[in-house]
């Protein structure tokens, strides 16, 4: 929940990654587009959107994976390192976990020695056993010790995705980003693997970026929502001021499509998300705004703007409808 | 009432594995009437994918099918491989899942689309299909890689509407794609239902997207089925606990009960090669009783063409 903002654990402030094209005269990917965004300790905070918005390439940039091309990512109150060895300093503090359990373990290694990987390449060598058991049980392999022997495929996807967090939380980081948690899992299990991320927030202070295509998880876990178009945020704000009065027309229109949310018409914007080589002016939803293709832009006098002036992130919102 | 496209009785679908037998489809009988969407919803390895491939005998050599399938009319166990041949497709389609490793790489997609129009007789012209299912003429020339994954999911559907089928069987279609495609891919394929009178079988594990496209809905747990109904109601108001369970899981946005409550189901779905005795859903159920593990229960009516199975109902 918000609390009494210090300085933040992570601050993204004008973050852009751009990367060249591959052939000579080609225009480069604007991947991250000038992205400002803190997470507080503590806060469950979930980025949205689809798939090409560079939610993913932002994520990898706040683990040091992905250098910046542009802006700067903080974390508590100091500039991500760039030498190898401040960066693997920063991963002890800052674990990632990615979408497919199946494809992030090796089959090949039995469960104690996947987890343990993180305390061996730290060189954290005392109490290893105590540490890996801690982190399967808080993961809730239990009993842990029947685990340690046993290999990937014996497992079920949900044990392996737990192996995975496991293998994250051994380092007690303070902060981890969660690539997709679960949108490869079944729906059962999906559930199952959401509660032990808000166990992790609630009980031990962890700090969960959760990034998602998936406005149902967000619901399930998140204190803040940001979402993200065409690598930038466009909509921030605490999960019930985003998913109760939306007020950026993209956030509105996933929203509106999400089954089952029968309060609202279904907005389906044509087309899908547009090439980062080629930007939109203006604001860069423009040509699918539902706003500025029905007129309703005109009427409210932002039509100009909307194809010139790119919008501010300003009280939560990146829109020139909303600011008038 | 009209005769049904299909009516399966008694399905069984056992795999042969060198550990022995699997029975992955243990006892299904449904039936759908013409232009109607059933919802088949269950968890991987529940037998949903070997149920409804087993339908148009598409399941591996060494697997034993016994049961009857009536489509259209016609008894599918008794087809001979040349009729197998010419209903596949032309009477039923199969939509899969995960277009993208099923289209030839290598192959401008007219001729992937003309490939099924020949093989199978076809009427049609690629071009109309195209438009049918939203994709302009001109990119007929364009290979799958040029395509985005909601524009190759419409190109199989364009496929699978290639000879005019009476049932669409979907698999998945939209799992892998994005909220906003997947919207696009849902209301298309409603679309099409509506338009050409298609009865349509959608597989997912997502009970959500349900809501949107079937009419009816029947959940399948370690091969059987466990509850079906009417899809409004049941989404509204499941009875059996595990339809419950997979209702809770994909939250509805704004419920409070929800917030900050993800909701999921202790435990794994049970080894085909070894299912419980009992209900087979006994181990997993949070209602359940010493009678639960010893008692085989079947569907049974609990109200109007609403049918579950569990003794607590």
């Amino acid at each position: 929940m918000s609390q009494v903002v210090t300085t933040p654990l992570l601050q993204v402030s004008g973050a852009k990654i751009t990367y060249p094209s591959r052939w000579r005269g080609g225009m480069p990917l604007h991947a991250v587009d000038g992205v400002d965004l803190s997470v507080s300790s503590g806060e469950v905070v979930a980025l949205v959107g689809e798939s090409g918005c560079g939610k993913t390439t932002l994520a990898r940039a706040m683990l040091g994976l992905q250098p910046l091309t542009g802006g700067s990512i903080a974390f508590d109150g100091s500039p991500l390192p760039k030498s190898r060895a401040g960066l693997r300093a920063y991963r002890r503090k800052a674990q990632l976990i990615f979408q497919d359990p199946s494809g992030s373990i090796n089959p090949r290694q039995s469960i104690y020695e996947i987890v343990a990987e993180g305390l061996r390449i730290h060189h954290e060598r005392a109490d290893e056993q105590q540490r890996v058991a801690d982190a399967l049980s808080h993961c809730g392999l239990r009993p842990p010790e029947q685990f340690f022997l046993r290999f990937p495929h014996e497992l079920s996807g949900g044990q392996r995705q737990r192996v995975v967090i496991a293998g994250a939380m051994v380092l007690q980081p303070s902060l981890l980003v969660a690539d997709e948690p679960v949108s490869s899992l079944d729906a059962s299990v999906r559930g199952e693997i959401l509660q032990l991320l808000l166990g992790l927030s609630r009980d031990r202070g962890m700090t969960i970026l959760v990034v998602t295509h998936d406005l149902g998880v967000a619901w399930n876990i998140a204190d803040r929502v940001a979402v993200m178009y065409l690598g930038r945020i466009v909509e921030v704000g605490t999960t019930e001021q985003i998913m109760a009065a939306p007020k950026h027309p993209y956030t509105k229109a996933l929203l509106s499509v999400v089954p089952e949310h029968d309060r609202m018409e279904p907005q389906i914007l044509t087309g899908e998300t547009p090439d980062p080589t080629h930007i939109p002016s203006g604001c860069r939803f423009h040509p699918r705004c539902p706003l500025y293709q029905s007129g309703e832009a005109e009427r409210l006098g932002v039509a100009q703007a909307c194809t010139s002036d790119d919008p501010k992130l300003v009280d939560g919102v990146a829109c020139h409808a909303a600011h008038r | 009432m009209s005769a049904p496209i299909l009516d399966v009785r008694d399905l069984h679908v056992t795999y042969a594995s060198t550990r022995g037998p699997v029975p992955a489809v243990r006892g299904v009988s449904f039936r759908l009437d013409p232009g109607e969407t059933l919802g088949l919803a269950g968890e991987s390895g529940s037998g949903k994918s070997t149920m409804t491939m087993a339908l148009l005998r598409l399941v591996p050599a060494g697997t034993t099918t016994t049961g009857s399938i009536i489509l259209a009319g016609e008894d599918v166990m008794a087809m001979k491989p040349g009729r197998l041949r010419a209903v596949r497709w032309a009477e039923a389609a199969v939509v899969f899942q995960g277009a993208q490793h099923v289209l030839n790489p290598v192959q401008r997609i007219r001729r992937q689309i003309q490939e099924a129009i020949d093989t199978h007789r076809g009427a049609n012209r690629v071009d109309d299909l195209l438009e049918q299912v939203g994709i302009p003429r001109w990119r007929a020339g364009a290979y799958p890689h040029e395509l985005s994954g909601g524009q190759k999911q419409r190109v199989m559907i364009a496929m699978a509407l290639a000879c005019d089928p009476q049932l669409l069987i979907a698999d998945e279609p939209t799992t892998a794609l994005d909220v906003m495609v997947q919207a696009q891919v849902l209301q298309l394929l409603a679309d099409l239902q509506r338009d050409r009178g298609l009865a349509m079988i959608f597989i997912t594990h997502d009970l959500s997207v349900l809501s949107t496209v079937a009419d009816r809905l029947a959940v399948m747990y370690a091969g059987r089925l466990v509850e079906t109904g009417p899809a409004k109601e049941m989404l509204r108001g499941a009875k059996h606990p595990y339809t419950k369970a997979l209702a809770a899981a994909f939250p509805t946005i704004g419920d409070m009960s929800s917030r900050m409550a993800p909701s999921g189901l202790a435990g794994d779905p049970p080894d085909p090669a070894a299912v419980p005795s009992g209900c087979t859903f006994h181990p997993r159920c949070p209602l359940a009783t010493q009678e639960c593990a010893t008692t085989t229960v079947e569907l049974h009516e609990i109200s109007a063409r609403w049918e579950a199975a569990c003794l607590k109902l």
